[in-house]
C-alpha cells in the first residue's frame, strides 16, 4: 500500500518531431545494489516508469525531443536530467542516500523491504543492500529485528540458535531464496554468510506464505539473493582482529539482452583467537617422580587456540531472460567447503577441546524458472536444487588439553573430547528440493497462489570406530544404512483486496506430508536382516489474516496459522548410542497469533517517523522434548503444552541525514499443560534459556561532501540488550547467579564509512564491543571483547 | 576539502558519546551473595525435585515436611545429584554441570553453600562416595583404571588405587557405578566406560582405602546378562546387624529373562556367596518374565530390607504376548517396543519388604505402586524410611515404620517431579 499519496508535476515540454522512442535504464544505489519501484517521471511528457525488482524501467513510444527526466526515490536525492531525445536512450543512474526531496513533491514510492513489512502477515524485512558497505555477516543483520535473538557458541563460524518469538532451535527454519539452508552446505550458515551476496532478509513471524517455507513452527527466516542484471563486478576484502580475513567477488555480465552470467562468492578465514577472561583452568599437580598427584582449578585469562575456521563458497550463474519459453531461466553450479576446528563444548570448563575438529563440502545443481500467461494472468515459478554434501567429524583423541593449551600428561581412556563416545564419522548426504509455485491474478484485487515443496534427504555415511549392531555373526555399522526423510508440503493461498484495497485479507491451506526411515538400533537381540523401520506422518494446517488500513498514515493487522513441525531423524530414530527411537513421535502443533499496528508519518521532506506496535502469542502442543528412558537412557516424546506471548515495539526516525532505529521484545514462556500426568507439578513453569527481554538502538548520521564534493561520510552506531535469563527454571529473576542464568548483556558496536563513488571506492571500519564488556551469548561461552575490522570495497 | 563539513562531524561525535555512556552504566543483572561467612545447619532436610527441564530445584527444610511443600522458589541448578551425606555435607558431582565434585552445606538461612570442590579431567565423571570424615573415594573416569581417594573435611585427594589388576571381561576400560564401604575396604560394581557396556555377571572391584592397594574381585555366578545401572542410589545401608554385605543388580530388562538378583557378601568374606539366590521380582511374581527387576533397596536396622520391586504385568503386555500365541520369540520388533513403552512407564511395582533370612517379599499394604524406574531414593527420620511415590495422580512421600509397620502418607511435593530427599542428620 503506498502511504504517502502521489502528487506528479507536469513542467511543458517542446516537442520537435513525431518520431517515436524509446527511454531504457537502470537505477541503482552507489554500492551498486539496484533500487526498485523508483519514480522516473519524463517531464511534460505525460510518461513515467517505476523501475521494477532489478532496478530497470523502461518507457516508450516517446516523441523525438528535448525533455527533463526526474528519477526519484525516498530517501534518497533525485535525479535530474535534460534529455536531447533523437534515438533511444539508455541511461545508468545511481541515487546517492540522503532526505533531500524535489521541491514541492512528496515522494510516495516504497521499497521492497518496505512493502513486504506492511503485508498483513507479519514480516520483518530487512535491507541488507544498506550494510554491504560494512564488514557484517548474516546474524549481526538479524538480531536487529524485533522478536529475534541470535546466540553463538563463540566467533565467526561457530554454531548459532535462532530464538524467534520464543520458539528456537528446530522450530525455526532458515531458507535461502525459499530452500533450506541446510542444503546448501557447512559453508553457507546464518553465522558466516556475508551480507555482500544478500539484499534482504525477510523474518516470517509465525505464519508463513505458501510460497515460501516448510514445516516452520515458529516462523522463518529467508535470506534473499542479491542480483543484479546490469553488468557489474565488486570485490571486497575486510581484516581485522583475530587474524580475519572476508573476501567476496560478486559480477554480473550481460552477453546481450538474453543471455548472462553472474558469480556470487566469498572466502572466510579467522583464527578466532580472542581472550577469554577469568575462565576455570585445569592444572595437573605432579609428584616428585613425575606422575600425577591430583587436578587442581584455577582462574585465568586465556586465548582461544584451536578455533580456526575456513570457509569458501561460488555460485556461477547462467542466465536467460525474455526468451521464448521462460520469462526468466537460471542454472547454477555451487561449490562450497568449511572446515573448522572445535575449541570447547556447551560449556567452558577447565579443559580446552585442542583436536576435535569438523569438514564439510557441498556441490549444489540449481534450476530457477518462471514463465507468465496472459498477460500476467498466470506467473509460473520453479525453483529446484540438488545437493551432495560430504561432512565429517573427528572427535577421537585421547589427549587432554587445558586453557594453555598444554597438553596433560594425563589420557582420557573415554578417547573423545566432546562426543562423550569417540567418532569418526563420515557422511554422504543427498538431498533433492523442489519448489513449484503458481500464482493466479485474477484481477487486480483477487490473487491465488499455489504451492508444492517436496523434499527428500539420503543420509548414510560410516563410523570406523563408532557403535555396532550385531546382524546374525556380523557387526554393522548403522551408519552405513541409508536413512532417507522425504517430505511434501502443498499449499493453496488466497487474497482479496477490499474498499479501495485499504481492507487485505487472506487465507491459506497446507498439507504436510512426511515419511522417514532408518535402521533401528535398539531391541536388536537375534536380527538376521537389517532392522528398517519406518514413519509416517500427515497433517493440515490453515491460516489466515487481515489488514485494514485505517488511514494513510495507519493500519492494523491480525494473523493466524496452525503449524507443524516434523520430527528430526534423530528424534525419532535415535542417536545409535544413549537416545532411544521412538517411532511413534508425532509432529509438533502451534497455533500462532499476531496482532499489530503500524503508524507511519512523512512529517515533511526530511522527517519521518514510523512506529511499530505487535502482539504475538504462541499456543504449542506436542512440544517434542527429552525424558529419561530407563535408568540411564532418553527418548524424545510429545510432552508438555506451552504458551508464549510477548510484546514487540519497535520504531524508526529520520530527520535530514539522521537516523535512528530502536526496538524492543519482552516476552514469557511457560509450561501451559503436561499430558504426562507425572509432571504435572511443572505447569506453570518458565520455559528456561530463552531470553525475555532484549533491544536494539541504532543511530547513524550521513554527512555529505566530506573533502570532496561527492564523498559521504557515514557514522553508525548499535547498541543490543539482553536482559539476564537463567539457563535453567527460575521463578523469578532474584533467583538469578552466575551458575544458573547468562548475566545482562551490553555490547556496543560502531562503524564508520566514507564513500567516494567517482573512484569507485567504499572504506569502512568497525569496532565491535567498544567498550570491551563481558559478553556471553550461550551459557557462560565468552565471545570476543574490543575487536576491529576494516573493509574495502571497489566496484567497476 | 570542505572543513565546515568535518567540524560538523566532530561537534555530532560528543552526542555518540553520551549515548554511549548511558547505555553501558547496566550492571550484570544478579543479586550478588552476602554471605560469605556461612553458618552450616546440622539438621534438616534438602528436597530436591527435577523440573519440566531436567533441571534441578533444591529446598532446605528445617523440620521435617508435612502436608504439601512447594519447591517452585527453590534453588536451581543444572541438576542436583547428591551421592552420600556426611557430617550434613552433600557429596555429588558439581550442580553447575562443570566437571569435578561438590561439598555442599546448608547455611542458617537455609541457603546452600558450595564447601569445596574436586576437579574432575572427564566431564563424565559421576559417583563420589563418603566413608566418614577421613575418607572418600572417587573415579575420574579419564582414569578408568584409577580409584581416587580424597578427605572429605579438606576435599583434598590424599591417594589413590591402582585398579588394573581388577577382572574386567574383554579388557576393555571400567567404570565404577558406585561405592560401598565396608570398614575400609570398598566394593564397586563395574561397567564399560566408553559405551557403557554391561557385562555377563556382576563385577565388582575391591579395595582398601587405608593401604590405598586393590584387593581383588568377584562376580554373580555368571548366569546371563546383570544391567547394574540401578546401582546409583544414594549412601549406603546395606549391612546388616551381622555384618553381611546385600549388594543388588537390576538383572536384565531387555527381555531376556535374567532377574535382578540381592547378592550377598558374608562377613569376613571378599566372595559373593554362590549359595545365595534372592531374586525377589520372580519371588513376588514368577510371571513376571520382561521386567523382573527392583530398585531403591536399603537394609533396615532390624536386617530385613526395603526395595521397590516390579510386582505386576499390565494386562495390555499380556494381550500382546497373547497375540502372538504367547511365545515370546514371535514377538515382533514394533510389539518389543511396544511392550518396552509400556513396560518402562506403568505403574507396576510396589515397595517391598525383603526378608533376607527366609528370602520372602511382602508388599507395604497403603503405599500406592510406582514406575520402577521412577525416583526411587529413601530416607531415614525418626524410626521409620520415607518412600517415594510419584505416580500419575501423587508426587510424594509415604513414611514407613519398619518397628509398628504402620504406613502414612508423609507430604506432598509441587513445582517440580519429587527426586531424592537427604536428611542431612544421618551420615549416609
Amino acid at each position: 500500500m503506498r502511504t504517502i499519496p502521489l502528487l506528479l508535476f507536469l513542467i511543458s515540454t517542446q516537442l520537435f518531431s513525431q518520431q517515436e522512442l524509446d527511454i531504457t535504464g537502470e537505477v541503482k544505489e552507489i554500492t551498486g545494489a539496484p533500487i526498485s519501484f523508483a519514480n522516473v517521471v519524463l517531464e511534460g511528457s505525460n510518461k513515467y516508469a517505476i523501475t521494477d525488482e532489478n532496478g530497470k524501467f523502461k518507457i516508450t513510444n516517446i516523441d523525438a525531443g528535448t525533455y527533463n527526466i526526474t528519477i526519484s526515490f525516498i530517501g534518497f536525492t533525485s535525479f535530474k536530467k535534460t534529455i536531447d531525445l533523437n534515438e533511444n536512450v539508455k541511461l545508468s543512474v545511481t541515487l546517492r542516500e540522503g532526505a533531500e526531496a524535489l521541491e514541492g513533491v512528496t515522494l510516495f514510492a516504497e521499497s521492497q523491504e518496505q512493502r513486504q513489512s506492511a503485508k498483513a502477515l507479519t514480516i520483518n524485512s530487512l535491507d541488507v543492500k544498506k550494510l554491504q558497505n560494512q564488514a557484517l555477516g548474516v546474524e549481526s543483520v538479524i538480531k536487529q529485528s524485533t522478536g529475534v535473538v541470535v546466540r553463538q557458541s563463540g566467533g565467526l563460524g561457530s554454531q548459532v540458535n535462532i530464538n524467534l518469538n520464543g520458539l528456537t532451535g528446530q522450530a525455526v527454519r532458515t531458507y535461502y531464496d525459499g530452500m533450506p539452508l541446510e542444503l546448501y552446505g557447512g559453508a553457507f550458515q546464518i553465522n558466516d554468510i556475508p551480507v555482500d551476496i544478500l539484499s534482504r532478509v525477510d523474518i516470517y513471524k509465525g505464519v508463513m506464505p505458501v510460497g515460501i517455507g516448510t514445516d516452520a513452527l515458529g516462523g522463518g527466516i529467508n535470506l534473499v539473493s542479491f542480483e543484479r542484471s546490469e553488468d557489474y563486478a565488486r570485490i571486497s576484502y575486510s581484516f581485522g582482529s583475530f587474524n580475519t580475513h572476508r573476501v567476496t567477488v560478486n559480477g554480473n555480465h550481460n552477453f546481450n539482452d538474453n543471455i548472462a552470467i553472474s558469480l556470487q562468492s566469498f572466502v572466510n578465514y579467522t583464527d578466532n583467537d580472542y581472550l577469554m577472561r577469568d575462565i576455570p583452568n585445569f592444572v595437573e599437580n605432579l609428584r616428585s617422580d613425575g606422575t600425577v598427584a591430583s587436578i587442581s582449578e584455577e582462574r585465568i585469562d586465556a586465548r582461544r587456540f584451536h578455533d580456526r575456521f575456513r570457509s569458501s563458497f561460488v555460485k556461477g550463474a547462467l542466465r536467460f531472460t525474455d526468451i521464448v519459453v521462460a520469462d526468466e531461466l537460471e542454472a547454477s553450479l555451487i561449490a562450497s567447503r568449511r572446515d573448522n576446528q572445535i575449541q570447547n563444548g556447551t560449556f567452558i570448563t577447565g579443559l580446552a577441546v585442542g583436536e576435535a575438529e569438523r569438514e564439510n563440502e557441498a556441490f549444489i545443481g540449481e534450476v530457477k524458472y518462471r514463465k507468465r500467461f496472459f498477460d500476467n494472468l498466470l506467473d509460473l515459478k520453479y525453483h529446484g536444487l540438488f545437493s551432495r554434501i560430504d561432512n565429517k567429524v573427528t572427535d577421537s583423541t585421547t589427549a587432554l588439553y587445558n586453557w594453555r593449551g598444554q597438553q596433560l600428561i594425563t589420557q582420557n581412556d573415554v578417547g573423545s573430547e566432546i562426543s562423550g563416545v569417540p567418532t569418526q564419522r563420515e557422511g554422504e548426504d543427498e538431498g533433492t528440493a523442489h519448489r513449484l509455485t503458481l500464482r493466479i491474478n485474477l484481477t487486480d484485487d483477487i490473487n491465488i497462489n499455489i504451492s508444492e515443496f517436496n523434499n527428500k534427504y539420503v543420509i548414510q555415511g560410516n563410523d570406523p570406530i563408532g557403535a555396532r549392531i550385531a546382524l546374525g555373526d556380523e557387526m554393522i555399522d548403522p551408519n552405513t544404512i541409508p536413512s532417507t526423510l522425504q517430505s511434501n508440503i502443498i499449499g493453496a493461498e488466497t487474497t482479496f483486496k477490499f474498499f479501495d484495497k485499504r481492507l487485505t485479507v487472506f487465507g491459506l491451506f497446507k498439507n504436510y506430508d512426511y515419511s522417514a526411515e532408518s535402521i533401528q538400533f535398539n531391541n536388536t537381540s537375534g536380527v538376521t536382516t537389517i532392522p528398517l523401520r519406518t514413519v509416517n506422518s500427515n497433517d493440515n494446517g490453515y491460516g489466515g489474516g487481515f489488514k485494514y488500513q485505517i488511514n494513510p498514515k495507519l493500519f492494523v493487522r491480525s494473523s493466524y496459522e496452525k503449524t507443524i513441525r516434523f520430527p528430526t531423524q534423530g528424534e525419532v530414530f535415535g542417536d545409535f548410542a544413549a537416545i532411544i527411537p521412538n517411532f511413534e513421535l508425532r509432529p509438533e502443533r502451534s497455533n500462532n497469533y499476531n496482532v499489530g499496528i503500524r503508524y507511519t508519518n512523512q512529517f515533511n521532506d526530511s522527517k519521518a517517523l514510523k512506529v511499530d506496535l505487535g502482539f504475538f502469542f504462541r499456543d504449542q502442543e506436542d512440544l517434542i522434548r527429552t525424558i529419561p528412558f530407563g535408568p540411564e537412557n532418553s527418548q524424545f516424546v510429545n510432552e508438555a503444552f506451552v504458551e508464549s506471548i510477548g510484546v514487540e515495539v519497535s520504531s524508526s526516525y529520520t530527520w535530514k541525514n539522521l537516523f535512528l532505529n530502536g526496538n524492543l521484545t519482552i516476552q514469557k514462556l511457560e509450561i501451559a499443560e503436561a499430558n504426562s500426568v507425572s509432571s504435572v507439578s511443572f505447569e506453570g513453569s518458565p520455559v528456561p534459556n530463552i531470553p525475555t527481554t532484549f533491544a536494539n538502538l541504532s543511530a547513524r548520521y550521513k554527512f555529505d561532501s566530506v573533502f570532496n564534493s561527492n564523498n559521504e561520510f557515514d557514522i553508525a552506531w548499535n547498541y543490543f540488550f539482553v536482559d539476564v535469563f537463567g539457563f535453567i527454571p527460575l521463578e523469578s529473576l532474584d533467583a538469578a547467579t552466575s551458575i544458573n542464568s547468562i548475566p545482562r548483556q551490553h555490547l556496543n558496536n560502531v562503524n564508520v564509512t566514507y564513500t567516494m563513488p567517482r573512484q569507485k571506492l567504499i572504506f569502512s571500519l568497525g569496532v565491535q564491543n567498544v567498550f570491551n564488556q563481558e559478553v556471553f551469548d550461550n551459557f557462560s561461552v565468552p565471545r570476543p571483547g574490543t575487536n576491529y575490522n576494516f573493509k574495502i570495497n571497489y566496484s567497476f | 576539502m570542505k572543513l565546515r563539513n568535518l567540524s560538523k562531524l566532530i561537534t555530532k561525535l560528543p552526542v555518540f558519546g553520551l549515548v554511549l555512556v548511558i547505555v553501558i552504566s547496566c550492571d550484570d543483572g544478579f543479586n550478588d551473595l552476602e554471605d560469605n561467612n556461612v553458618v552450616q545447619q546440622t539438621s534438616g532436610f534438602v528436597v530436591v525435585g527435577t523440573t519440566a527441564s531436567n533441571t534441578a530445584l533444591v529446598k532446605y527444610f528445617q523440620d521435617i515436611p508435612t502436608g504439601t511443600i512447594d519447591l517452585t522458589d527453590g534453588f536451581g541448578f543444572q541438576r542436583f545429584v547428591p551421592n552420600s551425606c556426611i557430617d550434613h555435607a552433600l557429596f555429588l558431582p558439581r550442580p553447575d554441570g562443570f566437571p569435578g565434585f561438590s561439598k555442599y552445606i546448608v547455611g542458617a538461612n537455609g541457603g546452600l553453600f558450595e564447601a569445596g570442590s574436586i576437579p574432575t579431567l572427564n566431564s563424565g565423571s559421576f559417583r563420589i562416595d563418603a566413608r566418614d570424615s577421613s575418607y572418600g573415594v572417587f573415579q575420574d573416569r579419564a582414569t578408568s583404571d584409577n580409584i581416587s581417594i580424597f578427605n572429605p573435611t579438606t576435599m583434598e585427594v590424599i591417594g589413590g588405587v591402582d585398579m588394573t589388576e581388577g577382572f574386567v571381561p574383554d579388557d576393555i576400560a571400567q567404570r565404577y557405578q558406585r561405592f560401598i564401604f565396608r570398614d575400609d575396604d570398598v566394593f564397586a560394581p563395574i561397567r564399560g566406560n566408553v559405551n557403557g557396556e554391561s557385562f555377563t555377571s556382576l563385577i565388582l572391584h575391591q579395595a582398601n582405602v587405608a593401604s590405598g592397594q586393590f584387593v581383588g574381585d568377584t562376580q554373580r555366578d555368571g548366569n546371563g546378562v546383570a544391567e547394574i545401572t540401578t546401582l546409583n542410589s544414594f549412601g549406603q545401608n546395606l549391612t546388616d546387624p551381622n555384618g553381611n554385605l546385600y549388594i543388588t543388580d537390576a538383572g536384565n530388562f531387555t527381555g531376556q529373562g535374567v532377574a535382578a538378583a540381592v547378592n550377598k557378601i558374608p562377613a569376613g568374606s571378599n566372595e559373593i556367596d554362590p549359595g545365595y539366590v534372592f531374586l525377589p521380582a520372580v519371588t513376588l511374581n514368577p510371571t513376571n518374565v520382561f521386567l523382573p527387576t527392583f530398585g531403591g533397596f536399603k537394609v533396615l536396622p532390624n536386617g530385613t530390607a526395603i526395595a521397590r520391586v516390579n510386582a505386576s504385568v499390565p494386562q495390555e503386555v499380556v494381550d500382546i504376548v497373547l497375540s502372538v500365541g504367547g511365545n515370546l520369540a514371535n514377538l515382533t520388533s514394533n510389539q518389543i517396543d511396544t511392550i518396552f513403552n509400556i513396560l518402562f512407564t506403568a505403574e507396576s511395582a510396589s515397595w517391598c519388604v525383603l526378608d533376607l533370612v527366609a528370602l520372602t517379599v511382602t508388599p507395604i499394604p497403603g503405599v500406592p505402586p510406582t514406575g520402577v524406574f521412577s525416583a526411587n531414593d529413601t530416607f531415614f527420620h525418626n524410626g521409620g524410611i520415607y518412600l517415594p511415590v510419584a505416580t500419575q495422580t501423587e508426587n510424594s512421600f509415604y513414611r514407613y515404620d519398619w518397628t509398628t509397620e504402620e504406613v502414612s502418607e508423609a507430604f506432598q511435593v509441587t513445582g517440580a517431579d519429587i527426586s531424592i530427599v537427604v536428611n542431612i542428620s544421618n551420615d549416609n
